[in-house]
């Protein structure tokens, strides 16, 4: 119904026009004919650069070819800006096919072709992007252009690399909402009751002196004081020590985080640290049981105690039972994720669609993680026993496990606020290395420490939403537009690998954060089939909230699905036909209008009644105005 | 991860049961009696009996007995328990009741999950049964435990089954015993394509003036045997000449109208050319003359659905039959774990099994056939399908181009007149495809070759469940509609899928057999269920497009309107059907989960809507009835319904979904918010 609507997609469009279409997904609101005004008049801006603030054009080539995988060789005019590499195709016909990529998303730049390359597009230039896909443009030999293109996009993507700062720094787009202020720390720990008998919040941390990896205010069990606290981090790989990440509202049964202990070969031991798991135990007046769920397999567990880690051994730690989730590391994820890439760009060989899903094992990471979280919530939830969740470091398959298992337990995470707020303290808050998984600004494109874990998670949220799809605020739209920005270098959300190293470098105040720009266009990423508790936000409790407070997903890879709409979007051949959505918006658009009106007709009816003298009519129930 | 499920309380252990128990039981279980149908009767049974819930530990059950009757396998609780009622309601057959012709593999087993051997139907009978598994024909698995049991009783009860389920002459099946009377209350809409009027009126309908109907095939010079008595042919194409032409076409499958465009194309179906020396000038010659019943002459496009000889076996082409039904095997056995064991098995592996059953690249294949024939129709091309006995591919692709194209077929009535015409009229073998026995006697099968079953109508119901899930708007029909019609495919109560060709139904008619139409879903199924069968969706859109034709002032009578689909064709584009092949697999199947929840808040706005447009009109004519209070009290509480809802198996939900929550909305009643409907644009 809608390929020529759909092909729009093909450009990613971070800025047809400045403030209303800064992500790939602008097009779903143009092929709705909810906004249909807004979508038809939109050519006039497609194609034209739209350069954000503070935003300058660094480098033009004209006569460039475009070699799209899908629509052929486009000829245009391509240009660099301290943000975007922007292609403009000459065609007017061909607009649809105008680029618009994030400097940020590229992964690294090669010369294809030399001075004696024949034939036709055989020069030019391959941009291989961390959001799986490679653009490759032709320039002509004659034109000495690729030179000057290939310098300034070197450069401008990999600003780090040649002592310049992030795009970033130089935005300062004023949005109605501060971002910033999502996310309180102290306000989230009070939201879930801490302080109270058992829990207590320590600054211990505040120069980020016991931790440097960790944010500056934790919740601790109140019984451990200070000095316990720095013996355990003594014993804590990097000084990761237990601390809260979430509490039961009924039960006090916790999930708490931590890095790897340092066993090593020789089996060491730290009557601290089993003291303080003890306390975290003690906490929980309804168990007298520990979970300690070790997020990696057995035996990477094991052959980490060669390098002074290793995991807690039952007979040191009583009462505590030691499980381990078998999700592997950060290699084998990138590794995965790369013949992902093969399989959905640029062609999909359809012979071998299944066989490469299976091969390259990213649901079965996917399943794995699900898995795990899930037996972290059926733990907490029906045997209201405490769990402490690990890896190596405690920053990558642990971020994973207790944001993903927060998500299931507590319904005000998936609310859009909530999920903010799960993202700032789960993953930012507690360090996980941003900077190092992505690379921003970087030209190592090689290296070993760039791993997609957080995408990963995405991905794992986009399974629950997929399976439960009543009990998300917002819609799998907001995942993509944070994964867009994850890349992109536009926010100064996911910049640096710390708190501390983001307070060093003044990030909040010399830069925007990505929920501004997204809390001021919440509209776009609501999910009108919402029937969460948030519903009931200021208004009386409607009957139709029916919370549903924990989510189980099942996983099964009979449900857990490839996400075509992230993976595979630059195909259009894979785009979503009509998406649901869209439909359901247009009736809930329906029916507010109706309600409108009928409030309208009833208050005339109501005047005329009333002027006539006549008594006006009983209201009949309080939904009727 | 689901294997610690939330216990049902009705659920209990009976592998402990104390034989001591058992005698004292048996008094009271041979009360239970199982619903018979007017000339149902019962032929076996068992008594205690326990029906083991699938993937659950393994002494999860129920108690009850367990009946054959010339119609059903039928299983009765000894208690009954609130979730019975919470799926779909047939009235025709229970919760645990399969008809007998649904029945596929059945299993003995030692009353353990494990170990099992295969029943073959008039085999041998070993001389303990302490278990049965049955695989149905819509891949729900069905186990059974005889242990407590009295002495031979599950023998018995194997042996009625194995006897009566696979019965050897047609006219044994239960439509034929089956005496309740049957008053039609077909809608008018509904095309049975049974008489020449009602081609007539179907090629009124397209306003294609070039073709012309032909009743010879209801005569004695009948050349295309299994098609019914009226064909529609080229204007200029006398009979004669197609008798003549018939001799070089399999099965005198020569090319016949099937739909057409007021502008000219049409599309045609047609058998493969047989390899005689004068074949390949026979059909030029007919091409011809369909070249010439288009007002531009434009020469007609030949879609070779099998490939041909000329390009031997390209990609993308149709599998034989045989392939089909290999394929369709593997996907049953990926959908029919019996163990819970199994099921996580297959789920490591879970993208192999799928990609080795091929399954989803035949309905890739079907839907890209179908999308080519559509864009040269659209182009104004006239489009041949042609393909082996023209009864199988052809039909499936024929209907989904049509499907692609003709808003009037996705409607549930010309949905269903879709059927009609290219399954029922044109003959499609249900008997052979479906495995049942074909009418007449038993003796023709030395010369006529073995019946091929395969499930080319499943693989067209697939397909159309993909057109449903890339365009959610664009039918009125629902994936619950699609599933259960499967479901009612084996149920051989109604003659719908009962023969191969209309000729046969007409000789069975003749001895008495009642015809019953499976489109008269009253006949199964209460208001609240059909209502599950629309899809909320199609209401907005028909209405909409109601109000944008009103507002083009189009004229009504324009012929078919064209409004053309464009679906992906990739396999990478095709998902599997999860309601209809995964439905019983119970570990899936959590609350509040799937898109089934789409459908649920889908109706409850539309109904709201409905209830503000009432509103709205009543304050209009400033009506001073005070009696507006009664309307729109407090809506009822959310309904919680599971994935695969309605076929769930019963998960403790508090309440089931009333019919009015569910209710069908008309519409016709939206257009009353047309002045809004027209405001977003």
């Amino acid at each position: 119904m809608d390929k020529h609507n759909s092909s729009e997609i093909l450009n990613s469009d971070f800025s047809l026009s400045k403030n209303a279409s800064s992500d790939s997904l602008d097009s779903d609101s143009k092929s709705s004919s909810l906004n249909s005004k807004h979508g038809q008049d939109s050519p006039h801006v497609l194609g034209d650069i739209q350069l954000l603030d503070n935003e300058k054009v660094m480098s033009v080539a004209r006569d460039v070819t475009y070699v799209c995988p899908f629509m052929g060789p486009i000829r245009g005019v391509l240009k660099v800006t301290n943000y975007q590499l922007h292609f403009r195709p000459l065609d007017a016909a061909a607009l649809q096919c105008t680029l618009s990529v994030p400097l940020g998303v590229v992964s690294r730049i090669e010369k294809v072709g030399g001075a004696s390359s024949k034939g036709e597009n055989s020069y030019g230039i391959e941009v291989f992007c961390k959001d799986m896909r490679n653009l490759r443009f032709a320039h002509k030999q004659e034109n000495h252009s690729r030179r000057s293109s290939f310098e300034k996009l070197q450069q401008l993507a990999f600003p780090l690399s040649h002592g310049l700062p992030l795009f970033a720094f130089s935005y300062s787009e004023h949005f109605p909402e501060d971002g910033w202020h999502v996310f309180e720390p102290i306000a989230e720990l009070r939201r879930m009751g801490v302080n109270n008998d058992m829990w207590r919040i320590t600054r211990i941390n505040d120069k980020y002196e016991v931790c440097d990896s960790y944010p500056a205010v934790w919740a601790v069990p109140a019984a451990a004081n200070d000095d316990l606290l720095r013996s355990v981090a003594a014993f804590r790989s990097r000084g990761r020590i237990p601390v809260l990440a979430w509490i039961h509202p009924s039960s006090q049964a916790t999930i708490t985080r931590c890095s790897q202990p340092l066993v090593g070969v020789s089996g060491k031991r730290s009557r601290e640290d089993e003291r303080y798991i003890q306390l975290i135990m003690d906490a929980n007046a309804q168990a007298h049981k520990l979970f300690i769920m070790d997020a990696r397999p057995s035996a990477n567990a094991i052959a980490n105690k060669a390098k002074g880690g290793g995991y807690e051994s039952e007979d040191a730690y009583q009462n505590a039972e030691l499980v381990f989730l078998d999700i592997h590391n950060i290699h084998v994820m990138r590794e995965s994720l790369r013949k992902l890439k093969e399989l959905c760009f640029p062609q999909i060989d359809p012979t071998r669609w299944f066989s490469g899903i299976e091969a390259s094992c990213w649901l079965k990471h996917i399943k794995c993680i699900l898995a795990g979280a899930v037996r972290i919530v059926d733990k907490v939830e029906n045997h209201k026993t405490s769990v402490l969740v690990h890896c190596s470091d405690g920053w990558d398959r642990t971020a994973q496990l207790t944001a993903l298992a927060m998500l299931m337990l507590d319904p005000y995470y998936r609310t859009l606020r909530g999920f903010e707020v799960l993202i700032e303290k789960e993953w930012l808050s507690f360090g996980h290395k941003f900077q190092l998984r992505i690379g921003h600004g970087d030209e190592r494109h090689s290296d070993a420490d760039r791993s997609p874990v957080f995408v990963q998670w995405v991905d794992c949220v986009w399974q629950l939403q997929q399976q439960f799809p009543t009990a998300f605020e917002f819609t799998e739209r907001l995942l993509i537009t944070i994964v867009d920005h994850l890349y992109s270098c536009r926010f100064g959300t996911f910049l640096f690998n710390t708190e501390r190293e983001r307070v060093k470098e003044e990030v909040k105040t010399k830069t925007v954060s990505l929920w501004s720009y997204i809390n001021s266009r919440q509209d776009l990423y609501l999910n009108p089939l919402y029937w969460g508790p948030s519903s009931f936000g200021t208004s009386p409790p409607s009957p139709y909230s029916r919370p549903q407070v924990v989510l189980v997903p099942v996983a099964s890879l009979r449900v857990i699905k490839l996400w075509k709409a992230l993976y595979c979007r630059w195909n259009p051949t894979m785009r979503q036909q009509d998406p649901i959505y869209q439909r359901t918006r247009e009736l809930v658009a329906l029916r507010a209008q109706l309600e409108a009106a009928a409030a309208a007709a009833a208050g005339d009816h109501a005047a005329r009644q009333h002027r006539l003298g006549l008594t006006p009519p009983r209201v009949a129930s309080p939904h009727q105005v | 991860m689901n294997e610690k499920k939330r216990l049902v309380q009705n659920f209990k252990s009976y592998i402990n049961v104390s034989p001591k128990n058992n005698g004292e039981k048996n008094g009271s279980l041979q009360e239970v009696k199982p619903k018979l149908l007017n000339g149902e009767l019962i032929v076996g049974a068992a008594h205690s009996v326990v029906m083991l819930t699938p993937l659950s530990e393994r002494d999860r059950g129920r108690l009850g007995s367990l009946f054959v009757t010339n119609y059903k396998l039928s299983f009765v609780p000894l208690e009954t328990s609130p979730n019975d009622e919470y799926c779909q309601q047939n009235y025709l057959l229970g919760t645990y009741d399969v008809p007998l012709t649904a029945v596929g593999a059945v299993w003995v087993t030692d009353g353990g999950p494990v170990k099992r051997r295969r029943l073959k139907p008039y085999g041998d009978m070993p001389g303990k049964v302490k278990g049965l598994q049955i695989v149905c024909k819509n891949m729900k698995v069905l186990i059974f435990s005889f242990a407590n049991s009295p002495i031979d009783n599950g023998r018995k009860v194997a042996m009625a089954l194995m006897h009566h389920a696979f019965p050897k002459r047609h006219d044994l099946l239960f439509a034929y015993e089956y005496k309740e009377p049957y008053y039609p209350t077909l809608p008018s809409e509904l095309n049975m394509f049974q008489r020449p009027s009602d081609w007539k009126r179907e090629l009124e309908r397209c306003e294609c003036v070039h073709w012309r109907i032909t009743c010879i095939n209801g005569t004695s010079d009948a050349f295309m045997l299994t098609a019914g008595e009226t064909l529609i042919v080229p204007s200029s194409v006398l009979d004669y000449n197609l008798m003549e032409t018939a001799r070089h076409f399999r099965s005198g499958r020569v090319p016949v109208w099937v739909w057409g465009r007021p502008e000219g194309a049409a599309l045609l179906r047609s058998g493969e050319l047989l390899q005689t020396d004068q074949s390949a000038s026979t059909e030029s010659v007919l091409l011809e003359q369909v070249r010439r019943s288009h007002p531009k002459l434009t020469p007609p496009y030949v879609i070779y659905l099998c490939g041909n000889s000329y390009s031997g076996n390209a990609s993308g082409v149709l599998p034989p039959l045989d392939a089909l039904q290999a394929s369709y095997k593997k996907l049953v056995e990926l959908c029919t774990p019996t163990t819970l064991g199994g099921f996580w098995m297959q789920d490591s592996q879970y993208y192999s099994y799928l990609d080795s059953s091929r399954w989803l690249r035949h309905v890739a294949s079907c839907i890209a056939f179908a999308d080519d024939a559509a864009a040269h129709l659209a182009d104004n091309v006239t489009t041949v399908l042609q393909e082996g006995d023209g009864v199988d591919y052809c039909a499936v692709v024929s209907c989904l181009t049509q499907l692609l194209l003709d808003p009037h077929c996705r409607t549930v009535a010309g949905f269903q007149s879709l059927v009609q015409k290219e399954w029922l009229a044109l003959g499609h073998p249900f008997c052979d495809r479906l495995g049942l026995p074909r009418p007449g006697s038993s003796k023709e099968t030395k010369d006529t070759p073995a019946a091929q079953t395969a499930p080319v109508f499943l693989l067209f119901l697939d397909c159309v469940w993909q057109l449903t899930q890339q365009f959610p708007a664009a039918f009125a029909f629902s994936e619950t509609y699609l599933t259960t019609l499967w479901d009612c495919v084996h149920n051989h109560l109604f003659d719908t899928f009962l023969f191969n060709c209309p000729k046969d139904r007409e000789l069975a008619v003749g001895r008495n057999l009642i015809q019953r139409p499976v489109w008269d879903w009253g006949e199964q199924f209460a208001d609240a269920d059909r209502a599950l069968f629309h899809n909320p969706l199609f209401a907005v859109s028909s209405a909409r497009a109601a109000v944008n034709a009103q507002r083009l002032s189009q004229t009504p009578n324009t012929g078919p309107r064209l409004d053309r689909l464009e679906p992906w064709c990739s396999v990478a584009a095709m998902e599997l059907w999860s309601q209809c092949y995964e439905r019983w697999l119970a570990p899936l199947d959590v609350p509040d989960s799937g898109p089934v929840q789409y459908q649920i808040h889908h109706n409850r706005t539309l109904r709201e809507i409905k209830q503000l447009n009432e509103k709205l009109n009543s304050l209009s004519i400033l009506s001073n009835r005070q009696s507006n209070g009664e309307e729109s009290s407090e809506p009822p509480a959310a309904p919680v319904v599971s994935r695969f809802f309605p076929f769930s198996a019963g998960h403790g939900a508090p309440a089931a979904p009333d019919a009015m929550q569910l209710g069908h909305i008309d519409p016709m009643q939206l257009l009353d918010s047309q002045s809004l409907l027209n405001a977003p644009d």
